[in-house]
């Protein structure tokens, strides 16, 4: 289940942030989303924190390096995501 | 130069409390004078009887009763006499308290030069009127001295500088009573000394003897700020380079508004409750002058706009002067005079033409809200006030303000019924945008202006033509439209004919930011606000209330509107 929802993130950064040339294949669960990786910024950050948020109703930190560690990777924002879900 | 400081205590009538303050004083080690300001038979039996316990305690006793600036003066003289360079004045009834006395000292120590002054917490004992008493006197001690420099004139713990001090007393009639605490304070200023504080406790004590005589001072202490305000004009200039000189450096506008703008609004309301319009102008409009006269980047900044003006046809018909430059800083004082006076719900539909209203009600119909971009050009503020015309519109607006929650406790207490909010966005992160979405969804209406850069410069703004060159605009307004996917509106309201006409139209759909194509789509939204501004703009120049270079801090070619840092959480 955790594999699936994996895919389904990656699938949704894709269709969110309109990333064109890239398939979930492309995307590592540990590689950075941000700068190095997969180069997203600041802009994409808001764009998927609100997309994501919608999706899993989620309750984002009032604390942006909070937030920060939790969209460092597709890894990190699934633990996060199961997290909450858990709760 | 010689340090050597001793205590002062003017005393009338506390024979209960002067034991108790006296025996507080003890450790300290040094030196201490009292002078008996004519107290009645009791008190003076308990003086002379503490005079012959304790050979550090001086006493000078005057024939009678002439008030706490008497006093002091006679103890300043006694410590001349005795070779003393400073003295730490402290109240006779226990208010003032003594552990700070070693702070306050190392203070006048490292600059001897220097009046150094306490400067009050109280705790919550302080009766409520004199509580607001001391705002209306820190207003005024600013016009006096034409500077922020004078935190607090009231609290008499401090230490003078016995020979300034001297020379004052001695060529001047310092006010004597209650009086007597702000006047030597500002005199002291006027005349070059530095008015340094530290922060202390003061307690209002609950039986002590207040010598506080409604009538009588305050119609001195009016009287005072009279001559004290007079003495300030000839003065202005010197006051004014002084200030300069301090301080020339070049200042945001975020920080130069919060400068004084809280203050000015808290003090303009009050007068205005009291005195009603004539009243708020009383003192707005000599601020107004003071930041004209002192103020040359906001002198320059307002030339360079209305000579563009000019240039471009619009209602500036001649190469501005002097004059136009004066009464564009005086419209911008009449237009936090209507602000008031529509916060306090005086403004009547009848001054008010409402071009496109009807969009509002109707998105609100619809239940969803939409962002309203606004601008420094006429006074948006004035909406606050028109809850009837907005049809209790919920609004938001978005600001870079910390002082937010303030500034919204102010609107809540002059309008109860107010439904708008400020919201401060200088951190703006993933929590910010889901709660503006939020309000968005409920149908609550955003305000932002989109004529100002974020306070960090250089970064997230975008260039756009405007007036005949570019300039940076912000990028945050549209970024944050883009992200809440709703509609957008400009609305501006400016004064025309003696009537306030506001304007909302249609802007987009919604703002779409390409992923590839980002920076060139925020130029182009950007551009077309710009546009629709420019056009405004030329109409009521008068009322363009951005006083600082516009055209300045030139945006770097490449990508500004992306943070090349990557993502850091705003």
């Amino acid at each position: 289940m955790s594999d699936d929802l994996g895919r389904e993130l990656k699938e949704l950064i894709i269709e969110s942030l309109d990333l064109e040339d890239v398939t979930p294949e492309d995307i590592d669960d540990d590689e950075p989303l941000f700068v190095d990786g997969l180069g997203l910024d600041s802009i994409d950050a808001l764009e998927l924190g609100m997309q994501i948020q919608k999706k899993y109703n989620l309750k984002l930190d009032a604390n942006n390096e909070a937030n920060k560690q939790h969209f460092a990777s597709v890894n990190a924002l699934r633990r996060f995501i199961e997290s909450q879900q858990a709760t | 130069m010689v340090f050597q400081p001793a205590l002062l205590i003017p005393c009338y009538n506390h024979g209960d409390q002067i034991g108790a303050t006296v025996s507080r004083l003890a450790h300290h080690g040094l030196p201490c004078l009292i002078v008996d300001d004519g107290s009645d038979a009791t008190t003076a039996a308990v003086l002379d009887r503490l005079a012959a316990e304790h050979e550090w305690l001086t006493l000078v006793r005057l024939p009678e009763n002439r008030g706490k600036g008497a006093a002091v003066a006679a103890g300043v003289d006694a410590a001349a006499e005795s070779g003393w360079t400073h003295v730490l004045q402290i109240d006779a009834d226990g208010q003032h308290d003594t552990d700070d006395i070693p702070r306050l000292l190392d203070k006048a120590r490292d600059q001897p030069d220097a009046l150094v002054s306490g400067q009050p917490i109280y705790d919550d004992d302080i009766p409520r009127v004199r509580f607001y008493g001391r705002y209306l006197t820190h207003a005024l001690v600013w016009l006096e001295t034409l500077s922020f420099a004078i935190r607090d004139s009231m609290c008499g713990f401090r230490v003078y500088p016995v020979a300034a001090s001297r020379e004052l007393f001695h060529s001047h009639r310092i006010g004597r009573r209650m009086d007597f605490d702000t006047d030597i304070m500002v005199r002291l200023y006027w005349r070059g000394t530095p008015v340094v504080f530290v922060p202390t406790r003061v307690r209002y004590p609950r039986d002590g003897v207040s010598h506080f005589d409604m009538l009588g001072d305050n119609a001195r202490i009016a009287w005072m700020h009279a001559r004290l305000i007079c003495g300030m004009l000839p003065r202005a200039p010197l006051l004014v380079a002084r200030r300069l000189r301090r301080g020339s450096e070049k200042i945001h506008w975020t920080r130069q508004a919060e400068r004084g703008t809280y203050w000015l609004m808290w003090l303009g309301l009050q007068l205005y409750r009291v005195f009603g319009r004539p009243g708020a102008r009383l003192i707005l409009f000599p601020l107004v002058t003071w930041f004209w006269l002192s103020n040359a980047q906001a002198r320059r900044a307002s030339r360079d706009f209305l000579q563009r003006v000019y240039e471009h046809g619009g209602a500036q018909q001649r190469p501005p002067r002097a004059l136009d430059v004066y009464r564009h800083f005086f419209m911008f004082s009449d237009c936090i005079v209507d602000r008031l006076e529509s916060w306090r719900g005086r403004l009547r539909h009848e001054h008010v033409q409402f071009n496109g209203q009807q969009m509002l009600l109707d998105e609100a119909a619809r239940g969803r809200g939409a962002i309203l971009m606004t601008s420094h050009l006429g006074n948006i503020e004035l909406c606050r006030g028109l809850n009837d015309q907005l049809g209790n519109l919920r609004m938001n607006v978005l600001v870079y303000n910390h002082h937010a929650p303030r500034i919204n406790r102010i609107i809540e207490k002059s309008n109860p019924n107010s439904r708008l909010k400020l919201v401060d966005i200088r951190e703006f992160g993933m929590q910010t945008a889901a709660m503006l979405e939020q309000q968005v969804r409920d149908g609550e209406f955003l305000a932002i202006a989109a004529d100002r850069t974020p306070p960090s410069l250089n970064e997230n703004v975008v260039p756009a033509r405007f007036l005949g060159s570019e300039a940076p605009f912000p990028t945050g307004p549209f970024i944050i439209a883009a992200l809440l996917h709703c509609p957008v509106y400009l609305m501006t309201c400016v004064r025309v004919e003696g009537r306030y006409r506001i304007d909302v139209v249609h802007f987009a759909e919604e703002i779409t930011l390409s992923r590839k194509n980002r920076d060139a789509d925020l130029q182009y939204w950007a551009q077309r606000y710009a546009d629709d501004l420019e056009a405004r703009a030329l109409e009521t120049p008068m009322q363009w209330f951005n006083f600082y270079d516009f055209w300045g801090h030139p945006v770097t070619g490449d990508g500004t509107a992306r943070k090349q840092d990557g993502y850091n959480g705003d």
